[in-house]
């Protein structure tokens, strides 16, 4: 498990490197009393040179970890919670719009505290008192504009 | 400076102190949740209130936090922090010896005069400091900015090379946006949300925060419940008489915890460790240590809390920051419009000397709300961690979408937060992408404004009295470990023969 990730990752910055350094020629040169000096691309182009070792570090790293280290990936409860803790903060913040952020954080909340085996009543109570006390302190001290959604509810 | 300390005193700055204070104490007794952590997730509150305020509310959760860090780290033998990492050794032994109550009361004074000592360090040489770091020149910021991220990436936990990458990619990060010199957008791909680069606050409570949550909830074990009562009798009385005992390993514990403070890069928890280091070497019975000695506690303990002081050196003199708390704070500071710096000492004087005041009061107020701390931190300890990492996850998405109004802010603090949980598995740590965010403008605008100073040369970035010697404290901090072992392995291999 460690090992792919570290030769993924390792790969990841290759590419990484090499696109940017390709980006950065692409930038236009800068001058100064009619020589050239380093413009827009230069920084981000030395920054790609850098990269580019540590992407083979990583790459002969991952070739040299042993198979076993960090041990498989058992998929069990705990492993599915990361996964499904993504998809639901994605789908909180299309939600967020539509519905508004009281009812969205408070669904949100509960949701989640279930899938993590919080009891119903506790979930509910720590739900409804946090959405309030957000929309309290940062909708109304702080004046900042939580999103309303289309039912514009409420603040 | 009389009315600056008194200004502090004001409801519009020591309620939201005090409330930030008992923030802190939840933060830093709740294992998994960080002192670095608190503060990012209080920064998006403090945007909407004036400096001082926010500074004083940052003071108080981090000062907080570090000391109620111990509390877990001495009751359960989790640090509560990272900070908290050296208390747990002979803390722990204690707590299991029945004289939990006793470690924990010698710790808060700790805290207290740790903490005292390095603001008073701090207000004694940062000015001084500061008309000195008036003549640096841009060259001279290049190399310090370095400096600072170098110390960051070698002496963050893992191996060198991976905080080197974890630096470089963060400052890759940084030139996201909008060049400032030719105005033309970088690396946005056309997006309009990242013409003004990628966001500071989310992508640092996304590798934080969201990663933190990550890492317990695919841990089903982590979110078990788990309830402990503070054990032992002890009095008030007793720990300042084992303090007075113990007067010089308290105070050279503090000065040496503001010293490592202060240097870029080690916070801390790297204090922590030195103080409690150099004092079982020094110490008569060195055997006694990680058995419950008291020593062991009093040392890590005023160190943790005075390196805080310590970071704030670096941070408010040169803009550097010393540790991933002051990392956020630099970031906070650019977003009320203060310029970090040496300027910062003539054109906001009576905002330091705030600081200053605020840093020596809430050794004073850490000392009944650390107590009250421990008193709650049972029933806080019963809060079960599923419920917790919820009310943080819902914080985190707040905290992101606030600062800007902008819902693609969440996306990039979710994306951040995943880049942070992955890299636990491969070792890389977080502070030195944090400091290169932070960091990344500085470097580079110095780099570019010194050569077109110089019209392309890179003699003058070399050959400077400053600049010279900064190049080799850099080469050092990277080869210097490695050459000295050789030299020492050298050393003995004739007489091993």
């Amino acid at each position: 498990m460690i090992k792919l990730l570290r030769i993924f990752f390792g790969l990841i910055l290759l590419v990484l490197s090499a696109s940017v350094f390709w980006t950065s020629l692409s930038f236009p040169q800068a001058v100064s009393a009619g020589k050239r000096i380093p413009g827009p691309g230069f920084f981000p182009l030395l920054l790609s040179v850098f990269l580019f070792p540590g992407g083979v570090y990583q790459i002969i790293a991952g070739l040299k970890t042993p198979w076993s280290e960090g041990g498989k990936i058992v998929w069990n409860r705990g492993t599915a919670n990361v996964p499904v803790l993504l998809a639901l903060l994605l789908a909180y913040v299309p939600l967020m719009e539509k519905l508004g952020y009281t009812l969205a954080t408070f669904l949100f909340g509960m949701l989640l505290m279930l899938r993590l085996k919080v009891p119903f009543f506790k979930a509910l109570l720590v739900a409804v008192s946090t959405t309030l006390f957000i929309v309290l302190v940062f909708g109304r001290v702080f004046h900042i504009q939580l999103p309303r959604g289309i039912i514009g509810f409420p603040l | 400076m009389l009315s600056e300390v008194l200004a502090v005193f004001r409801p519009g700055i020591l309620v939201p102190w005090l409330l930030s204070m008992a923030f802190g104490v939840l933060v830093g007794g709740t294992p998994g949740l960080t002192a670095t952590m608190g503060v990012a997730l209080i920064i998006p509150i403090t945007y909407y209130m004036e400096p001082l305020a926010g500074m004083a509310m940052i003071l108080g959760v981090s000062f907080t936090s570090i000391f109620t860090g111990d509390i877990p780290a001495t009751l359960l033998r989790i640090p509560g922090t990272p900070a908290s990492g050296a208390a747990v050794l002979d803390g722990y032994e204690l707590t299991k010896q029945g004289r939990g109550m006793e470690a924990l009361l010698l710790d808060l004074f700790c805290s207290a005069i740790g903490g005292f000592i390095g603001i008073l360090l701090l207000i004694v040489v940062a000015p001084p400091l500061a008309r000195f770091a008036l003549r640096f020149t841009n060259f001279q910021y290049f190399w310090l900015g370095l400096f600072g991220l170098s110390m960051s990436a070698v002496l963050s936990a893992g191996k060198p090379f991976n905080g080197v990458v974890s630096a470089a990619l963060g400052l890759l990060i940084a030139t996201v946006g909008i060049d400032i010199t030719t105005g033309m957008p970088r690396f946005t791909g056309g997006n309009m949300e990242l013409m003004s680069g990628v966001g500071f606050i989310p992508a640092m409570v996304g590798l934080f925060g969201l990663s933190e949550v990550l890492k317990n909830v695919s841990n089903p074990a982590l979110l078990k419940e788990s309830s402990i009562t503070v054990s032992g009798k002890a009095s008030l009385l007793g720990a300042l008489r084992l303090i007075r005992r113990n007067k010089w390993t308290v105070i050279k514990s503090s000065v040496l915890g503001t010293c490592v403070g202060a240097l870029p890069g080690a916070g801390a928890d790297i204090a922590a460790w030195v103080a409690y280091g150099v004092e079982k070497k020094t110490a008569k019975n060195p055997d006694e240590f990680g058995k419950g000695a008291i020593r062991g506690v009093i040392a890590p303990t005023s160190a943790n809390n005075a390196a805080l002081g310590g970071t704030w050196i670096p941070a408010l003199v040169f803009g550097v920051p010393g540790d991933s708390i002051t990392a956020i704070v630099l970031g906070a500071m650019l977003m009320y419009g203060l310029r970090p710096g040496p300027l910062i000492f003539q054109e906001n004087l009576s905002l330091v000397h705030g600081i200053f005041a605020v840093g020596l009061i809430s050794q004073l107020f850490l000392i009944p709300v650390g107590l009250v701390g421990i008193k709650v931190f049972g029933s806080i300890l019963r809060l079960p961690r599923n419920m917790v990492m919820v009310i943080v996850l819902v914080f985190s998405v707040i905290g992101s979408f606030a600062i800007r109004n902008s819902f693609f802010d969440i996306y990039i603090m979710v994306a951040f937060g995943v880049v942070g949980y992955l890299f636990e598995f491969l070792e890389i740590p977080l502070p030195p992408m944090i400091l290169a965010l932070i960091l990344g403008p500085m470097i580079e605008d110095n780099l570019r404004v010194g050569l077109i100073k110089t019209h392309g040369g890179f003699g003058a970035f070399i050959f400077d009295p400053i600049c010279f010697p900064l190049i080799l404290c850099i080469l050092f901090v990277f080869f210097g470990g490695p050459l000295l072992r050789y030299f020492k392995k050298e050393g003995n291999g004739p007489k091993a023969e």
